[in-house]
């Protein structure tokens, strides 16, 4: 069989497809408005997770200015905020460049080469969002501690060998927690995505 | 909701429902699947309406819209799947299989298994190609140049004796 002859099948098919029908009631009744597409999905949830990166960083600096006295908690504080501000700098860049896409005009090729390019971003970029985020978390608690209870954490933590230790052991748990949280979630997303645009680079050549 | 604005869609989804079932077809094997990425073919048609763009023709934003939402819905995994939600009906409905002689059903059959043989891409060459459409036509839905797809519809054809030389 040539292409031709599938050509013909194809054709001689439509020449009974005039039994397609359009079910009206339905188009009239369902509210297109309301629903998101799944393009629309992944974007809005990359802007989200980008906004909260900048809520975080704002929070932070707050924080910061209110416990200025404590100097070493607010120099930590600094520290989670710039963790914060290059996170979303970085998410910033990626999901700018596809919101600036025109998802219904661009051609087939180049609009599935941006929205793989997205998707390899911004999954590789969870390994570090984790971290980013327990960064944060470690250096904006003792602030709020110091300002609405008065207590410095760091007074309590005596520089001993013992208890160095432990916070050796802390890190290292969070290590682990955090690589194995990003194989359970990441991983194989990532792997597919990375495969899904070698796909179409390949494609494309 | 403004009527107009739906009646445009309603009358683009009639003048299109012919090629609109066959990407459809040529994407999803399972009838749910099919269910799922017509609304979502839907959902885009509908919002871009207000972005429509007509230096292009109706047809190559058709062809782009569905295109691209069934390519990028072939890749939904099954976590995904799982979240979607059951919808009850389908817009665009095949009637009548009566008409249908015994021999095209078959040849169908064996067409749309070849379609499904070839990855998502080449299944979107195959479409248009078969659709009647130009290589320049076919190169300007899909971004590639008119060479390139000389190339993959040469490619194509190869694999096609390959596959109808064993039957």
């Amino acid at each position: 069989m040539e292409l031709n002859d599938l050509e013909k099948i194809w054709k001689e098919k439509d020449r009974n497809e005039g039994s397609i029908k359009i079910n009206e009631k339905i188009l009239l009744k369902r509210n297109y408005d309301n629903a998101s597409s799944e393009f629309e999905k992944l974007l809005k949830l990359s802007i989200l997770g980008r906004n909260l990166a900048l809520i975080y960083f704002i929070v932070s600096l707050l924080m910061v200015y209110l416990v200025g006295n404590a100097t070493v908690i607010a120099s930590l504080g600094i520290v989670g905020a710039i963790g914060m501000l290059l996170s979303f700098i970085y998410h910033f860049s990626y999901t700018n460049r596809l919101r600036k896409l025109n998802y219904y005009s661009m051609p087939v090729v180049d609009l599935q080469k941006a929205i793989n390019e997205f998707r390899v971003k911004s999954v590789g970029a969870g390994k570090y969002d984790f971290m980013v985020v327990l960064l944060w978390i470690a250096t904006i608690s003792p602030m709020v501690i110091q300002y609405f209870f008065g207590k410095n954490l760091y007074t309590y933590f005596e520089l001993s060998i013992s208890n160095t230790l432990i916070l050796i052991v802390v890190l290292l748990v969070l290590y682990a927690a955090n690589k194995q949280m990003y194989k359970t979630l990441y991983e194989d997303k990532l792997l597919k995505a990375e495969a899904d645009l070698k796909e179409i680079l390949e494609f494309e050549i | 909701m403004n009527l107009s604005t739906r009646q445009q869609f309603i009358a683009i989804i009639q003048t299109h429902k012919r090629i609109l079932f066959k990407i459809i077809n040529s994407y999803c094997k399972d009838a749910d699947d099919r269910k799922d990425l017509e609304q979502e073919i839907l959902i885009n048609i509908w919002k871009s309406l207000k972005t429509y763009d007509n230096k292009y023709t109706l047809s190559t934003w058709i062809y782009r819209v569905a295109l691209n939402v069934a390519i990028s819905h072939y890749r939904k995994d099954s976590k995904r799947k799982a979240q979607t939600q059951a919808i009850d009906e389908c817009v665009i409905q095949f009637e009548d299989d009566n008409t249908i002689t015994t021999e095209l059903d078959q040849n169908i059959t064996l067409l749309y298994a070849f379609i499904d043989e070839l990855d998502r891409y080449n299944k979107a060459i195959m479409i248009l190609l078969l659709e009647g459409n130009s290589y320049k036509y076919i190169g300007e839905v899909l971004g590639l140049t008119e060479t390139n797809v000389a190339t993959k519809i040469n490619r194509i054809k190869k694999l096609l004796k390959e596959k109808f030389n064993n039957h």
